[in-house]
């Protein structure tokens, strides 16, 4: 994992009420049983504040797993 | 709460804090046509951070009208209309919408109201956020449709409202945070979640104070300190001529604009008080005769002017108002003073006044929004007269030489009343706010103080107390269940204004004695401790009643009045 992973983990490990050994690079909306579409703003509100970004409306639906979340930060990130 | 992360929100939501497990549970419902669930959890956090054991309950999407039927059992609704919501099911833009169109919607959305005033009518306390177009369209000059909707569902609003419902103009806490800041169209788009975090933090602190106020969690007094805070400049130094309060310098503007804020809180039944090191006499002249000066000695309770420390001097006026000091706000301009009443009593909220003095007196009406509540009510209104009488009382206590020879002096007069619906609106009051004479701290809302009235098992007793120096109003109840021969104490209870005058023993001996002519057997009662009932902890031993032996933590009383003889209180007397 790498840092911006890392720092998703403990996120979605507070958001989700997961305990963080259980989230790694494949966890996804598919293994995370708290993982619902009302959580899930939840996680976004989180990361924005994290990294005081803005995510564009089309990202948002499609980020849900620990791979593309990572991804998509790292690009918004980047600039 | 506006600083803290929406991140952290959620953590501790996740948790209940082991003190709160105790106390009894609040559940609180919101029902709307868009999403809300940041906004639930912005308000949990919120209550629990106030030490109510809230629950929260987030009615189904858009179903706020079918949601009323079923969620009868709530302490708190939150019902919230959003235009978007309405307008976002038509096919045609709002501002295309023809007179007949308008009027549909218009009357079903009043049709709804109607039927939800009618279902929320047990429910303690219901906000109901008033329309607003805000959202979705409004011009500077030309008025929109969306206006003329959203002002004619207001207005029967208004016309309709039952008396637990509070319409809390939500408008305002987008207009102080602007609408870019407001709304998110993202989250609309996505999941039916318009609003920001930044905006329900706004509107939770906008509507806190009401809800507090219902639970007795409410401040009732601000102190102030003198120099550069009730006026500019040091008495002590620039003397009564060099300080400044008027509207000819900038300065004395502000503190103007200050003086004239506390007049109108102390005209709304907040009290004043004084806290400040100054030589007592150049206060008084300066309160007496300064004629700039707006606050006189009849909007200030209470003064402390001397050079003792000002923790002591807060706790004495805390004792001497007998109010908790958390019901207490000290504003001050030394960042040393203001230190020193953070470090020794936490519970005192504090202000220093900024040093952008042009802010002073906006940091003070946002203090006073998000603590204080005017209920409007008379009982409120008067209170500043009531404690200027209660302070003549004392003056008078000092001129006699038994505690009874001087309360004889007062001519107490009390008036007990048994089932008296004119006043239901102050009975629900007095057991939302009395904490220290309260023997169980059970909390009632109109409907169910009107539904005592209305069972016959049970009798509602109120005092009004009256003496030479003035009317204090209802400030005592009694709650009775009656069962076969016995009668049960549900609740007692009686104002702090009014403690320490033995009218509690008058009271109780009233209905005492009526049950005891009605051939009645045996008074049970409860002493249910709570953080501030200690005052009440003996009133039942002292009374006669006998502590039932067999249990261990639960203070249960009983009083067999067949042997039972009055406490005699011979100087009040019962008028009718």
């Amino acid at each position: 994992m790498d840092h911006i992973e890392k720092r998703l983990s403990e996120i979605m490990s507070e958001v989700f009420q997961v305990p963080i050994e259980k989230i790694d690079s494949e966890s996804s909306q598919d293994n995370i049983s708290n993982w619902d579409s009302l959580s899930h703003f939840d996680l976004i509100i989180t990361i924005e504040e994290a990294w005081g970004i803005t995510i564009p409306v089309e990202e948002i639906g499609s980020m849900t797993s620990m791979k593309i979340i990572s991804l998509i930060l790292k690009e918004l990130t980047a600039s | 709460m506006e600083e803290v992360r929406y991140s952290e929100i959620i953590k501790a939501n996740q948790k209940v804090n082991p003190n709160l497990k105790h106390s009894a549970l609040v559940k609180v419902s919101i029902l709307s046509n868009i999403t809300c669930n940041q906004f639930s959890s912005l308000l949990l956090y919120y209550l629990r951070e106030k030490n109510i054991n809230a629950k929260m309950n987030i009615g189904d999407y858009d179903n706020i009208v079918q949601n009323t039927y079923d969620y009868t059992d709530t302490n708190i609704m939150i019902i919230h209309y959003d235009f978007m919501g309405l307008i976002g099911k038509e096919n045609i833009f709002i501002e295309d919408f023809n007179s007949e169109t308008s009027e549909m919607l218009i009357n079903s959305i009043k049709a709804e109201i109607d039927i939800i005033v009618k279902n929320v009518k047990d429910i303690p306390i219901v906000i109901f956020n008033l329309f607003t177009p805000i959202v979705a369209f409004s011009h500077l000059i030309k008025s929109s449709v969306a206006e003329k909707i959203c002002v004619e569902l207001n207005e029967h609003l208004y016309r309709n409202r039952a008396r637990n419902i509070i319409l809390a103009n939500f408008e305002r806490a987008v207009q102080h945070l602007g609408l870019a800041n407001s709304i998110d169209m993202r989250m609309y788009q996505l999941s039916k979640s318009l609003y920001t975090i930044q905006l329900w933090k706004e509107y939770v602190q906008s509507i806190g104070s009401a809800l507090l106020y219902n639970f007795g969690i409410v401040r009732k007094a601000i102190i102030f300190d003198c120099d550069n805070t009730l006026w500019g400049g040091v008495l002590g130094e620039d003397g009564i001529d060099g300080i400044q309060m008027a509207d000819n310098s900038g300065i004395g503007r502000i503190y103007r604009e200050i003086q004239k804020i506390i007049v109108w809180l102390a005209n709304q039944g907040i009290l004043i008080g004084l806290c400040s090191k100054n030589n007592p006499e150049d206060v008084e002249n300066v309160i007496g005769s300064h004629p700039d000066m707006l606050v006189r000695n009849s909007h200030i309770v209470i003064k402390r002017v001397n050079w003792e420390d000002k923790a002591t001097n807060l706790l004495s006026i805390s004792k001497e108002l007998n109010i908790h000091t958390d019901s207490i706000v000290f504003v001050d301009d030394s960042p040393f003073e203001i230190n020193l009443v953070r470090e020794s009593i936490p519970d005192i909220l504090t202000m220093q006044v900024p040093k952008a003095m042009e802010a002073y007196p906006s940091q003070l009406l946002n203090l006073v929004k998000e603590n204080f509540y005017f209920s409007g009510e008379s009982s409120d209104l008067n209170k500043t007269k009531q404690y200027l009488e209660q302070n003549q009382r004392k003056h008078e206590e000092t001129k006699h030489a038994s505690l009874d020879e001087y309360l004889a002096s007062l001519q107490i007069k009390i008036v007990v009343e048994k089932n008296s619906p004119r006043d239901v609106a102050r009975f629900s009051q007095l057991t939302q706010k009395t904490n220290q004479f309260n023997v169980t701290t059970r909390r009632y809302s109109e409907t169910q103080i009107n539904n005592f009235f209305a069972n016959e098992s049970f009798d509602v007793y109120s005092m009004s107390v009256s003496d030479k120096f003035g009317d204090s109003g209802v400030t005592g109840l009694c709650i009775t269940k009656i069962a076969g021969k016995v009668i049960e104490i549900d609740t007692l209870l009686m104002s702090c204004r009014v403690m320490g005058r033995k009218i509690e023993y008058a009271f109780i001996n009233y209905i005492l004695k009526h049950y005891q002519s009605q051939r009645f057997a045996t008074v049970n009662a409860k002493y249910i401790p709570s953080s501030k009932n200690m005052p009440v902890k003996i009133f039942f031993p002292e009374m006669g009643f006998i502590r039932k032996a067999n249990e261990n933590d639960t203070y249960d009383y009983s009083l067999d009045l067949d042997v039972w003889d009055e406490k005699q209180i011979d100087f009040i007397e019962i008028g009718k």
